[in-house]
């Protein structure tokens, strides 16, 4: 009796397992052992600081490497990493950077400036496909190399000096360069280990592999499993060793947001990336020193097809868009204290103050009116309208009650059409939509990268909208002379926005999340940006 | 006529010949009238939304509760079972249609024919369906009809098989036989005899297919490839009420119970069935 | 033995149309598999579709598809940089095959059990309890047991992880979970089949000749009985054997289902081939296999298929 027998052993093996209930949980031994395991929303999807574009892998890089230099992860203020110094010429062209000479990679190797030379000459390489390559274009000649135009890589603006001095050049005076260069485009990478892998002029990641990988970074990549987790161990050649009071991190690729909660609430994580919305009221009853509500840099809007009747038609925008009762759909489907968007940029991004005159709230009186004055009172004769938006639990609640609120404050039908994310990405870009959602998070905290969207040659804007006077207000502040003069074009900018109404700004993110007790020195900022330094684990805290 | 000739009289016969598929089909039947009657019964309809209200337990106004929008559960399951039987009985006629006619006309054709058209099947019966029915809603834009057709484009495989195996059987008989002597023609033996002699095991095939169908549309509801929101259906329900179980229990109470129960009945139903074909 | 040569040939021609025709329905699907929110430029897109060799005419893509495909090669994932689609399997087969065949195990136990007790007490309230039992499986979906579970004894009890694949207690709730719908359909072929076998004249004659009616059961009746549960066993593991997104992401386990959803949504086309080439293969082999367990079971079936 095979079968009767496995059923024993099973019986058995399951009262041994229920035995050890009392066993120490994973984040208690984490904790001892100086491991900080984390909530990651989805799998890398490559390790290869050129080619990543998430936010999952982002986490992951800031791990594995360092730039010339990095940000005060409270106030986002740049610090010295691999450069200990730099100066930068009167005319904001040339930046020379004086590298530290602990700064080693993790094979004790010295990195050199010849490694960032390397690394930005691959990036804009058009055969790398990099997709990020543009963050590069402040670079002189950059955008010459990455089209194809400049076949000549080493025509780039950028220099090694010597062995610890790199000199860059700048296609236009850049006022936010320093910001950008804690990107993962901008970290150095090893000629010599990239060639061996046939990645110094392709695509091709098998180098970032745990058994191939070399980085400069605080960590080193220990084991790399797709679905289950990414767990990288302390660098014992990190230049800064002292400031890195962790002995890893562990990374697990939890999409489903029940799943991450109840591993959170078990004890097998220290941070998560997210959390359900419905679960705030609970945790901020059993919990609530747990729960984190961190400003992030991201807004999430829905886009209107302007090609498209009614939405040609200013008015239609503008009535649809005081429609919406934009508190009413935080409080009831996002609970996590966002903040509601009358405008595209967040207050508060790099000093930007948003100007006056933009509407403050929902005014369905207002609305009303323009939908008649555009032709359509009460919603007579306005078409049957669709709102495409991807699959996914947060977008689902908000489009039913965008929905519902179009349908009673202005009596116009609309449809719900959700699409997986290749198709919903492919109908955007083929302006096959009346109304999509969309969301922006910015690449550094400067308005630049928020309104940049909008220009008339970005291909990032579906809209079909452009508008000459905005397009020049951008341009003119990347030359203003003083930075008070520039964030003053660009609010003038964000007006036109806010005025022309291409897009309908719902509510600005917030990075919401459950942390344990025992993580210390977990600090927010507006791009969620985490170099790990710093940051303990301390086992006695219980939760 | 011929023999055992009235399968619905048949099957109707062998209902009501024991109390538990009896009392299966009278919970079904009014499971399935109240969700045909959904707009009777709730005439504010199910994306009424009340954003102030939100969540709320059951009450005397909502009896099923709210849900975070403040829709009404039982609108909202009702209403989700009237698209949840619609896709369990359309796709289910789907694969019928298209399984039945395979199968006859494979086991009519015989030979060569029926041997190449069965080893189709069993190529397709390889493929995995989930990627099948995902490329097929992903290829072919999401709505309602499509949902039918993808569904019932996997499930019409075992009852072509079925369809098939009965059909040889009947034709095999003693009744077939004497109508080829007497000179009739293929079709009219086809639709004289065979096919109403097939329908006790394709009825109870069907039955089977009705429920596994159901399931198969939760599982899709699980990915989010279901009905278009706000429209319900019993896995779309039970999807959104297992992710606020232990906040909000009545928004995944409700829906599993009628989920559940409605394939408890169709499931036994049509076991009895096929207990019967295989007599 | 010729049988099973003669199966694995026949193997291979259905095996070559399947993919073909996966190959080009994958094609047909909107969007690439680079698309990203961000757009790339032109010169970018060019660049990846020539890289991995999207930009040669599609008679082309699908001949060196083939030959890669001889070699064992199932090419690079489009979505997972730096990996290939044979590493990804591989790594993730060796834990669906885990639980798949811990959950198997429980599937076979329960569902024959089950089945042998329903058969037996057909009427009265015992015949209600067990058939309700082995009906639990297909009327309640996983999404809402695998949540209940871990509510009950990770979150309650605190007997196990909520998630994960660490220690070997993390097998025991999801494997329960994944095999409650099998449980539901081994029973109810068990079930039926012992109620036909028990209604034939040989079991009357076998009593009457004075044999014990449980030597009967057991040694007759059940034999005869479990040949459409052990042909239902071919489709049955390889089912099992390849993961349950579903579970996988109840559980965070790092298994093969996973890849069965995401590959056909982000249009990863040689995940998507290297995953209908999988279950294919499973479903092959366990065919093949089930029907050898058969013959073995049934001396009269081996006759049968070795003509």
């Amino acid at each position: 009796m095979l079968k009767g027998r496995k059923f024993f052993l099973f019986a058995a093996a399951l009262l041994f397992f229920v035995g050890c209930a009392d066993r120490e949980c994973p984040a208690d031994r984490a904790a001892r052992e100086g491991i900080l395991l984390v909530g990651n929303s989805a799998d890398p999807e490559s390790l290869d600081p050129a080619l990543a574009t998430g936010f999952s892998e982002s986490r992951i890089l800031n791990a594995l490497f360092e730039g010339l230099v990095c940000a005060d992860t409270k106030t986002l203020q740049v610090r010295p990493a691999v450069a200990k110094s730099w100066t930068v010429s009167a005319d904001g062209l040339k930046y020379t950077f004086q590298l530290d000479e602990r700064a080693k990679w993790s094979d004790g190797v010295d990195v050199c400036a010849d490694d960032f030379v390397f690394a930005w000459r691959r990036a804009l390489r058009p055969t790398v496909a990099a997709e990020y390559a543009s963050l590069l274009s402040v670079i002189k000649n950059a955008d010459e190399i990455l089209s194809g135009r400049q076949p000549d890589v080493s025509k780039l603006g950028v220099r090694a000096l010597s062995k610890r001095v790199l000199e860059v050049e700048l296609q236009r005076p850049c006022p936010y360069f320093l910001s950008l260069l804690y990107m993962g485009i901008y970290f150095p990478l090893r000629e010599d280990v990239l060639k061996k892998f046939g990645a110094d002029k392709f695509p091709n990641a098998v180098w970032t592999k745990p058994e191939n990988i070399v980085s400069n970074g605080p960590f080193k990549l220990e084991r790399w499993s797709i679905n289950d987790r990414v767990c990288v161990r302390a660098n014992p050649y990190y230049r800064a060793k002292e400031q890195i009071k962790l002995n890893g991190v562990d990374f697990f690729p939890i999409s489903n947001l029940n799943t991450e909660d109840r591993a959170f609430r078990t004890r097998q994580l220290h941070l998560t990336d997210s959390i359900c919305p419905y679960r705030i009221s609970a945790i901020k009853k059993t919990a609530p020193e747990t729960l984190r509500s961190d400003k992030w840099l991201g807004v999430y809007y829905y886009i209107f097809n302007t090609r498209r009747k009614p939405f040609d038609d200013r008015r239609v925008r503008m009535a649809l868009s005081l429609a919406i009762d934009r508190d009413a759909i935080i409080d009831g489907c996002l609970k996590g204290g966002q903040d509601p968007a009358y405008s595209f940029v967040p207050e508060g991004c790099g000093g930007f103050k948003r100007s006056e005159g933009i509407a403050g709230r929902a005014d369905v009186a207002r609305a009303r009116k323009l939908l008649a004055q555009a032709g359509y009172p009460g919603g007579r004769g306005f078409p049957k309208i669709k709102i495409t938006y991807n699959v996914s639990e947060q977008h689902k609640p908000i489009a039913e009650a965008i929905q519902q609120m179009w349908r009673k404050n202005l009596g116009i039908e609309a449809q719900l059409y959700n699409l997986s994310w290749p198709a919903y990405l492919a109908a955007r870009r083929a302006g096959d939509f009346d109304v999509a959602r969309a969301s922006w998070v910015g690449d550094f905290a400067e308005p630049e990268s928020f309104l940049n969207v909008f220009l008339k040659s970005s291909a990032l804007n579906h809209t079909g909208w452009s508008n000459e006077e905005f397009d020049s207000l951008v341009g003119e502040a990347s030359g203003a002379a003083t930075k008070s003069r520039r964030l003053n074009l660009l609010a003038r900018a964000d007006a036109i926005l806010a005025g022309q109404a291409p897009i309908m700004p719902i509510y600005y993110y917030s990075k919401v999340y459950q942390i344990s007790p025992q993580v210390k020195n977990w600090n927010a900022n507006l791009l969620d940006y985490h170099d790990y330094k710093g940051v303990y684990l301390n086992p006695c805290e219980d939760r | 006529m011929t023999p055992a000739a009235n399968p619905i009289k048949r099957a109707a016969q062998r209902l009501f010949s024991d109390n538990l598929t009896l009392s299966c089909a009278i919970v079904l039947a009014c499971i399935a009238l109240s969700c045909a009657f959904a707009n009777l019964i709730c005439p504010e309809g199910y994306r009424a939304q009340d954003l102030q209200l939100g969540i709320s337990a059951p009450s005397m106004e909502h009896i099923f509760g709210t849900d975070s929008l403040g829709r009404d559960v039982f609108a909202r399951v009702l209403y989700g079972g009237r698209v949840s039987f619609a896709v369990g009985v359309l796709a289910t006629f789907v694969a019928v249609v298209i399984g039945v006619a395979y199968g006859t006309v494979s086991a009519m054709a015989g030979g060569r024919i029926d041997a190449f058209m069965m080893r189709v099947v069993d190529v397709i019966y390889t493929l995995p369906f989930t990627i099948f029915v995902i490329l097929l809603m992903v290829a072919f834009g999401r709505s309602l009809w499509l949902i039918f057709v993808a569904i019932g484009a996997v499930e019409w495989l075992t009852m072509a098989r079925i369809a098939r195996a009965s059909a040889l059987e009947v034709k095999s008989r003693q009744f077939v036989e004497a109508a080829k002597v007497l000179g009739q023609s293929r079709t009219g033996i086809l639709f004289r005899h065979i096919l109403p002699n097939m329908l006790t095991p394709i009825f109870a095939c069907a039955a089977l297919t009705v429920p596994s169908v159901m399931m198969l549309e939760a599982f899709l509801s699980f990915l989010g490839l279901g009905v278009q929101a706000p429209l319900p259906s019993w896995g779309s329900l039970i999807k959104d009420g297992a992710e606020l179980m232990e906040d909000a229990p009545w928004l995944l109470v409700f829906p599993t119970l009628f989920f559940s129960v409605s394939l408890f009945c169709l499931n036994r139903i049509g076991e009895a069935l096929s207990e019967d074909a295989g007599k | 033995m010729k049988y099973l040569i003669k199966r694995l040939l026949e193997a291979v021609p259905v095996f070559l149309i399947i993919i073909t025709a996966v190959w080009v329905m994958v094609r047909f699907v909107p969007g690439g598999p680079f698309d990203k929110e961000r757009p790339v430029s032109p010169e970018t897109m060019a660049a990846l579709n020539s890289y991995y060799g999207l930009d040669k005419p599609m008679h082309v893509q699908y001949l060196q598809f083939l030959k890669n495909l001889a070699k064992g090669d199932l090419g690079p994932s489009y979505k997972y940089n730096g990996w290939s689609v044979g590493e990804i399997l591989r790594e993730k087969a060796a834990v669906s095959l885990q639980l798949g065949f811990c959950a198997l195990v429980i599937a076979l136990f329960f569902g024959i059990a089950l089945g042998i007790l329903s058969a037996v007490f057909r009427r009265g309230v015992l015949g209600v309890v067990f058939s309700a039992a082995s009906l639990a499986g297909v009327c309640l979906p996983a999404m809402v047991l695998g949540p209940v579970l871990i509510l009950i004894f990770s979150l309650k009890l605190k007997w196990f992880n909520s998630m994960g694949w660490n220690s070997p207690a993390d097998i025991i709730l999801p494997s329960i979970t994944l095999s409650l719908f099998y449980v539901a359909w081994i029973s109810r072929l068990t079930r039926s089949g012992i109620v036909a076998e028990i209604q034939k004249p040989y079991v009357r004659t076998a009593l009457a000749k004075g044999v014990g009616p449980a030597k009967i059961f057991c040694v007759h009746i059940l034999r005869n009985a479990l040949e459409p549960v052990i042909s239902y066993l071919g489709p049955a593991a390889a089912g099992l054997l390849t993961g349950s997104f579903v579970v996988e992401s109840l559980f965070q386990i790092p298994g093969l289902g996973k890849f069965f959803v995401s590959s056909a949504l982000d249009n990863d086309y040689t995940m998507i081939l290297g995953c209908v080439m999988l279950y294919a293969l499973f479903i092959l082999v366990f065919n093949i296999f089930s029907d050898a367990l058969l013959a073995l079971v049934n001396p009269k079936i081996a006759k049968e298929l070795n003509k």
